[in-house]
């Protein structure tokens, strides 16, 4: 069931999603004929139109993700998807890892779109791009290997990082519906602003002075911290949509 | 759709659940399909998740309505969609449908056509949960009746109980107990 879930929110997200990803690959390629013009300033306004692209497809691919959430669960159509025979769990983990594909989707995406620009260029250059790669890679490894348990705290910080950011939403979300009133959405993005400036002010001050006491230390217990505070984050706001969905979904007719 | 305060709700001796959805048929009173899809993505999204659902049925019934499956949801009618509702509803061979104000809204050609959609559709031995205020298009096809009232039952019997009982038909009855 999940599968077929992710199947159908995969089309869903795309089918919105696509359009700026095909107008992005088309500019780069414009922008790749029209650097090698004698018209600079032709090319360079394609370039800047490419590079608006790039966002538009990264914050498109990122913002469907999380609006198809509310869309199936919290509109009229959430009659339907409430009625599917599915449970909460296979509900979230085939919205979550939807979202989170359409996320890389749109990542890699804008990476092979820059890829574009290597096409025609001289041996010598592509070598030079090939040698920059590799020396960045082998830095990354010289890194891994002089400190890795420092690496591998970083690399699980942002493994629990991405699923983090989808659950928040989902979870105010979840949150907002519980109120009716007729602008649900405005309510759950409302929460969502007045957590994340609580947030921030508490990061500002208590946790940065924390988290500075705790590096004198050891760095390893600040990150650690981090890792198992933002796993809390992220297991609570699973917890608390799926409490929601199983027993306190409001859809208005 | 609402959440009990208090209570128990079976279905099939079990609590509302995955297992118990597979084998619910409910057609809710607004309009749920999915607008971007078209009839035909919509029809397969449906037999996608429900394995009791009729492909056989569902074309039969779509080509009667003369719906057809290129079409964009969007870009159908409200009673049209409606009818869609229905069908994808009707087409599954489920053990309870649960419909909710199925003929509200409707001219009287389109209740008798929803009417005979749902007895002509419904699956052998299956339960039809029916929610209305027209009681007199109903009463021909119920076997069963409960009345709410703010929230309270005043009355849960079968039909022919109360026609007998109190010698009116259900709809004279239904208006005197919620005359204003």
């Amino acid at each position: 069931m999940v599968g077929k879930l992710i199947k159908h929110e995969l089309r869903n997200i795309f089918r919105i999603a696509l359009i700026p990803a095909i107008i992005m690959l088309l500019l780069a390629i414009l922008a790749r004929i029209t650097i090698e013009t004698s018209n600079p300033g032709l090319g360079i306004s394609i370039m800047m139109f490419y590079i608006f692209s790039i966002m538009v497809t990264l914050i498109i691919g990122y913002f469907f993700g999380i609006s198809s959430f509310y869309q199936s669960l919290f509109t009229s159509t959430g009659y339907l998807t409430l009625s599917l025979p599915i449970n909460p769990d296979q509900l979230i983990w085939a919205k979550l890892i939807s979202a989170i594909t359409v996320m890389f989707g749109s990542i890699i995406l804008c990476l092979l779109s820059s890829c574009i620009f290597f096409v025609g260029l001289p041996q010598e250059v592509l070598q030079a791009i090939g040698d920059a790669f590799s020396e960045a890679g082998a830095l990354i490894g010289q890194f891994a290997n002089a400190e890795p348990l420092f690496f591998f705290e970083l690399v699980l910080l942002i493994i629990i990082s991405v699923p983090m950011t989808f659950l928040v939403f989902y979870a105010v979300m979840s949150v907002g519906q519980l109120f009716t009133v007729k602008n649900r959405k405005a309510i759950s993005i409302l929460l969502y602003v007045g957590i994340m400036f609580v947030w921030q002010i508490l990061n500002s001050t208590i946790i940065a002075d924390i988290n500075e006491a705790m590096t004198r230390v050891s760095v390893h217990l600040t990150m650690w911290i981090e890792i198992i505070f933002n796993a809390g984050v992220t297991v609570g706001c699973y917890f608390l949509t799926r409490y929601i969905i199983k027993n306190k979904v409001n859809l208005l007719a | 759709m609402l959440q009990p305060n208090d209570g128990t709700i079976l279905i099939d001796g079990k609590a509302p659940s995955a297992q118990t959805k597979a084998i619910t048929a409910y057609l809710p009173d607004a309009n749920y399909l999915i607008n971007w899809m078209t009839v035909e993505q919509q029809v397969k999204y449906y037999a996608d998740f429900f394995k009791d659902f009729n492909m056989a049925k569902c074309d039969e019934l779509l080509n009667r309505l003369q719906i057809y499956k290129k079409q964009k949801i969007k870009s159908l009618s409200k009673g049209t969609k409606e009818k869609l509702g229905l069908i994808l509803t009707m087409s599954r061979d489920a053990q309870l449908y649960i419909l909710d104000e199925p003929i509200a809204g409707v001219d009287p050609a389109a209740r008798d056509f929803i009417l005979d959609t749902v007895m002509n559709n419904r699956a052998e031995g299956s339960t039809i949960f029916l929610c209305t205020h027209l009681i007199a298009d109903i009463e021909p096809i119920l076997t069963h009746a409960i009345f709410l009232n703010r929230g309270r039952i005043a009355l849960d019997a079968p039909v022919a109980e109360v026609k007998e009982k109190e010698g009116k038909s259900l709809d004279e009855v239904f208006r005197e107990v919620f005359k204003w």
